[in-house]
């Protein structure tokens, strides 16, 4: 995992058991956690401000749907990992297609598809 | 006129004395009256003209001044002849000129007459007396004065001149015969009378009178040569008496048979014959007294020897007299050819003499203003030159004439001036004599009548221009058409304004100026100058319009060039006027230059006003001609019509109701009509009948309810009413029924009265019928559709026309009937991200021919989103319509919302029921990873799942809408509550919690409560845990403070476990809050300090 290694993931989850996992995970793996953010405006804002490498994305923040961030990523060239209980059909066409993960997801399920996405960029 | 001038030595050479027959034959010839006078005015001589004209005998030596009997100035007052011209003349030596007299006759006619007095010189320069000419100016004045003709009468007769005294010796001599012979008789009267012989017999004439006035013998007569006094008068004897009444001849002659009436009261009486010494009785001396035996013999004696004396001076005086008159005609005849002279010198006339070889002899100044040619210039020339062309026969007429002895008077003619104009005159020949009587030449007097005849021209065209006017009235007058009044009036224009030629011109309908008639004008020009007017329509009293000359006037170079091309030099334009309106003009052509003058002008006006009153009479009279002729031919139709529409009726398969009366007690039908109620032809078809006449087998219905008669429509319109569309049924009594629409519509004659009301229907039970029935399929399907919110559509796929059912245009909020019926008009209202879609689904359906079903959303007006789902199939093309595409459509949107919304909650449960599996998986971790006793960390988790699944279970129970903070605070901490020593109190003001609070505060409210039962106050029995809690409304934020007393004294925990984690991060991270946890030694105390969204309760 030494790819991994000072690798900077931006992660937002408004539930915090679940970010406090996520992290765990991440920091576990090697890589640097940004965030966690919990809402939008918040974790646009701070998108703007930090380096990242990668996104790890919760679909659903108290009720606001974090799809504009999405957009903004996508634009940055950021790759994005969906966290969320949302199934594809219940997504906006275009978001369809990105890399998603299904809660609740495992600890290696979520490094897997970190580092593939990393390899892929 | 000059003044008299030397006379020509020829003429004066010819002119002997008084006594030439040259002279005499000269001056009779004079057609002029002509009289001379003595230097004191008594008249010397006068010429047959002279006495002609003042239609008397001029007493020669006795009238004086003036040969007229009476004289008066113009302005007819009488003037005095010692005041007359002529005697100016000779009080002041001079020719007086300039007068225009009036010569009264003594029958009362008057002639006019300019007197040329001139006055007489000797050779030495003495005025010896004055010749007068009178110039009768009657026919020009006549002429003149035609017009004004004030008739002047006579104002007597019968008045006589005054006789005037001569101043001969011979008076003197007998006034003292009479006077003395008077007072030697002793008579009281004396009388000395002429002897007269005249037609009235033998008389004597009173001369002298002594002792009476005059007036005693005005009434009294002449002594006549009657039986008493004729040895007086044949010179016999004397007639002596004492009495005169007692005389023996006297009272034996008629009439008196004795003295008159009134005579002198004579009654002695001498009466005495004055016999001259030829033995001629020159007259008698009578004497008388008012007493008898006056005279006696002595007195006899004396005065016989007065009459002796006076007898012989008589004779004296006589002979004295003769002399002198002998002296006085060779003086006279000396005068008389200077008269004749300065008259022929003074004449206006021109006075020419010639030979009997027409060859002229004398020529004065008259005759050379008159022809041109001075005397030098014409004597010893022929007198024909003076002839001009077509007159040359006349000069032998008038030598053959002279030649005989015989005169030519006033023969008018014409002749030629030096300068070849010609001149009109008068001319009087007399034939010349010499002194052995013989014709020698002749004497022409010619007088300019130019001026006469130019007086007379003027007059008869006066006369001319006033008869073509009364023509005018009286043709206008009698004209029928207002072609007649054109003609009229052209002919009076014509030879009332003395022009060649006219016309008429009216404005026409559009206020153009066009020619109506004219004479004499070419079509050409007519073209050119229509239109043309000086005037519009609008103009006020206009004045009329003169052009003297063209060439001179103001015009166009284009009106002038056409007006000149035509002939015209002159012209004028006159407005015709009607009620104050300017309708046209007349106008007059001149082919020369032509000056209007005040008659003419007056004249234009005059028929003007006839003919516009014309025309305007004519235009009446035509427009009432045409109004009864269009009421004739109107009347004529209208019986046409009338048949005609009696026949349409009949025969029209449209049953007819028609009343004539306005109560409608009689309506009649067409045959529809009656063939319609099952009525025989005539029967009264009205409700408004009496009962009997009534139709009694039907009724009328109209809107499910019986109509009485009033509200029927030929009722209705009967009253003047239009009912239009009115449908009635009507039910006859065998069950059947038939439904009739129609309309009925008032009569009323032309004045507007009500005369009744007519109506027409048509059987619409068939159409009624089917009507209902597809009504009736229509309501079913409308219901059905509008049941399922649904709408029905067609597509005319060879029309392209697309049909909207109402209900489909609701359900596009489209108003009824505003769907624009096009397919553009249907995809407009698609939804861009459905447009494809349903495109696609139409192509497939045309390719196929199979069903089509397409679910589409459309986009309203007001932008709200509708989802529809169409279905359709194909209809054949059958007759008359193309292949179509029909079907319905249904807004499913409430389906559609109702989809939407399943799939969201399903969403959200999944997403809810995996984010709480992801906290209990987060949970495990933290309780198995943070306790190395894996039998303790089991039962924590087992408990913190429970808490969890208690919060939950209400959440549930509120249907997710929220929990109170004080159920959940004694959810948690119900195990440990005991009831005895009341360890739990909570406090603070009711307050919902929404899920999320909910949740997180639960597993705070967890931690909290299992660490105060394992290490806090609820561990011991006297520990007691005390949680408050307050909301500020402000600044929307819940503090929660949870205290514990009364358990172990409490130190800082050495290592974080879940519960400070979850407290401290959790709550922060989660809610956003502020969480502060304090570990004194009578007990821990945590301070929860959260945004709190919703009030309190």
């Amino acid at each position: 995992m030494t790819e991994a290694e000072g690798c900077r993931v931006f992660v937002v989850e408004d539930e915090f058991l679940v970010a406090l996992q996520i992290e765990d995970d991440l920091i576990a793996a090697g890589y640097v956690v940004v965030g966690p953010f919990t809402t939008l405006q918040g974790s646009i804002d701070a998108s703007r401000e930090q380096n990242f490498e990668i996104a790890t994305l919760d679909l659903n923040l108290r009720g606001e749907f974090v799809y504009p961030l999405v957009d903004e990523l996508l634009a940055r060239g950021v790759p994005v990992l969906l966290l969320t209980g949302y199934t594809a059909s219940d997504l906006p066409e275009r978001f369809r297609a990105l890399p998603r993960l299904a809660k609740p997801f495992n600890g290696p399920e979520l490094i897997r598809k970190v580092e593939s996405l990393l390899a892929a960029k | 006129m000059s003044s008299a001038e030397v006379l020509p030595k020829s003429l004066e050479s010819k002119i002997g004395t008084l006594d030439s027959p040259d002279f005499r034959a000269v001056l009779d010839a004079l057609p002029m009256p002509v009289y001379a006078t003595d230097r004191e005015g008594i008249i010397t001589y006068f010429n047959q003209a002279a006495a002609d004209f003042a239609g008397r005998e001029p007493s020669l030596g006795k009238d004086r001044w003036c040969i007229s009997w009476e004289l008066r100035r113009t302005d007819g007052s009488i003037l005095p002849h010692d005041q007359c011209p002529m005697a100016q003349t000779l009080k002041e030596g001079r020719a007086i000129r300039g007068y225009e007299l009036v010569v009264v006759r003594p029958n009362g006619t008057m002639i006019p007459v300019v007197p040329y007095p001139t006055p007489i010189f000797d050779k030495s320069g003495t005025l010896t007396g004055a010749i007068n000419l009178l110039v009768d100016i009657s026919e020009r004045k006549g002429s003149e004065t035609i017009l004004r003709t004030k008739t002047e009468r006579l104002e007597a007769l019968g008045r006589t001149a005054k006789a005037l005294s001569s101043d001969l010796d011979l008076e003197h001599i007998v006034q003292t015969v009479t006077d003395s012979a008077t007072k030697l008789s002793g008579a009281k009267y004396g009388a000395f009378f002429y002897r007269v012989t005249d037609e009235a017999g033998e008389h004597f004439q009173l001369y002298t009178l002594s002792g009476a006035p005059r007036a005693a013998f005005d009434r009294l007569g002449l002594p006549r040569n009657t039986a008493l006094f004729s040895a007086t008068f044949r010179g016999d004897g004397v007639v002596r008496s004492d009495d005169i009444c007692k005389h023996p001849r006297y009272g034996l002659s008629e009439p008196h048979l004795g003295m008159p009436p009134d005579h002198l009261p004579i009654v002695s009486c001498l009466a005495v014959p004055v016999v001259s010494r030829s033995g001629d009785v020159l007259g008698g001396l009578f004497l008388g007294h008012d007493e008898p035996g006056v005279f006696s013999k002595e007195s006899e004696d004396i005065v016989e020897a007065i009459a002796a004396h006076a007898a012989i001076a008589i004779d004296n005086a006589h002979l004295l007299l003769a002399s002198q008159r002998e002296a006085e005609s060779h003086r006279r005849a000396e005068q008389d050819s200077r008269y004749l002279a300065a008259i022929i010198e003074s004449s206006d006339d021109a006075i020419v003499s010639k030979d009997l070889n027409s060859i002229i002899t004398s020529w004065n100044n008259g005759a050379e203003r008159l022809f041109g040619y001075t005397a030098d210039e014409v004597i010893g020339k022929p007198i024909t030159i003076l002839i001009p062309p077509g007159h040359e026969n006349e000069e032998p007429h008038i030598l053959e004439r002279i030649r005989n002895g015989a005169r030519v008077d006033h023969y008018e003619t014409k002749r030629r001036r030096k300068d070849g104009s010609l001149v009109d005159i008068s001319l009087t020949v007399s034939p010349v004599r010499d002194a052995t009587g013989r014709v020698i030449g002749a004497s022409k007097i010619a007088r300019n009548i130019t001026e006469r005849k130019q007086a007379e021209e003027t007059m008869a065209k006066r006369l001319r221009e006033q008869a073509s006017l009364y023509q005018l009235t009286e043709k206008l007058h009698r004209a029928k058409g207002i072609e007649e009044v054109y003609d009229a009036a052209l002919d009076a224009i014509r030879a009332a304004l003395n022009c060649s030629r006219a016309s008429i011109l009216l404005f026409d309908q559009s206020d153009r100026m066009r020619f109506v008639a004219w004479r004499g004008l070419s079509d050409h020009y007519r073209r050119a100058v229509e239109g043309h007017s000086p005037w519009t329509p609008e103009a006020q009293d206009p004045d009329p319009i003169f052009v003297e000359d063209v060439t001179r006037a103001e015009l166009s170079d284009e009106l002038r060039a056409t007006i000149a091309s035509e002939g015209i030099a002159a012209l004028g334009f006159i407005p015709l006027i009607t009620e104050g309106r300017l309708v046209g003009k007349f106008m007059a052509y001149y082919d020369k230059p032509h000056v209007f003058v005040e008659t003419e002008i007056s004249l234009a006006l005059t028929i003007a006003r006839q003919l516009g009153f014309s025309i305007q009479r004519i235009r009446a009279e035509r427009a009432r001609q045409l109004a009864e002729e269009q009421l004739r031919r109107n009347e004529a139709n209208e019986r046409a019509r009338a048949a005609e529409l009696q026949a349409i009726m009949e025969a029209v398969p449209t049953p007819i109701w028609l009343t004539r009366t306005s109560d409608c007690r009689v309506i009649d039908g067409n045959k529809s009509a009656y063939d319609l109620l099952h009525l025989p032809p005539d029967s009264n078809l009205s409700f408004s009948a009496p009962p009997d006449e009534q139709p009694s087998h039907f009724r009328i219905f109209s809107g499910g309810r019986m109509l009485s008669p009033d509200e029927m429509p030929v009722q209705r319109a009967a009253r003047g009413e239009e009912v239009e569309n009115f449908e009635e049924e009507i039910r006859f009594d065998d069950g059947t029924s038939r439904h009739l629409l129609g309309n009925a519509t008032p009569l009323r004659n032309p004045l507007g009265e009500q005369t009744g009301a007519v109506a027409a229907f048509v059987d619409i039970t068939e159409r009624k019928q089917a009507e209902e029935a597809l009504l009736e399929s229509e309501r079913r399907l409308k219901m059905a559709l509008d049941a399922g919110r649904m709408g029905a559509w067609e597509w005319n796929l060879q029309t392209g026309r697309v049909i909207w059912s109402p209900g489909l245009e609701k359900l596009h909020r489209v108003k009824p009937g505003a769907f624009e019926g096009t397919f553009a008009a249907f995809k407009r209202d698609i939804h861009p991200a459905d447009l494809a879609a349903v495109e696609r689904a139409i192509e497939e359906a045309l390719e196929t021919r199979e069903d089509y079903h397409v679910a589409y959303r459309i986009r309203l007006a007001d932008g709200t989103i509708r989802w529809m789902e169409a279905f359709g199939r194909f209809s054949p093309a059958d007759s008359g319509t193309g292949e179509r595409l029909a079907g319905i459509c249904m807004d499913i949107t409430e389906r559609k919302e109702a989809e939407a919304q399943r799939d969201l909650l399903v969403a959200e449960l999944s997403h809810r029921v995996k984010n709480t599996l992801a906290t209990v998986n987060s949970i495990a971790r933290q309780s198995f990873s943070t306790n190395p006793d894996a039998h303790d960390a089991q039962r924590s988790f087992d408990a913190r799942i429970r808490a969890l699944a208690q919060t939950h279970t209400r959440l549930a129970e509120s249907r997710w809408s929220g929990v109170s903070l004080q159920t959940i605070l004694s959810d948690e901490l119900a195990p440990y509550r005991n009831e005895n020593v009341d360890n739990i109190s909570l406090d603070g003001p009711p307050t919902t919690l929404p899920p999320k609070h909910a949740l997180t505060l639960g597993m705070a409210a967890h931690e909290l409560a299992t660490n105060a039962a394992k290490h806090g106050a609820l561990s011991e029995k006297a520990g007691r845990v005390t949680v408050d809690w307050d909301v500020d409304p402000t600044e929307k934020r819940l503090r929660i403070r949870w205290s514990e007393t009364g358990g172990p004294s409490v130190s800082a925990p050495t290592r974080n476990g879940f519960g400070r984690l979850l407290l401290e991060r959790v709550l922060a991270s989660d809610l956003g809050g502020d969480v502060r946890l304090e570990f004194a030694s009578q007990g821990l105390t945590c301070t929860i300090n959260v945004p709190y969204p919703g009030g309190s309760e």
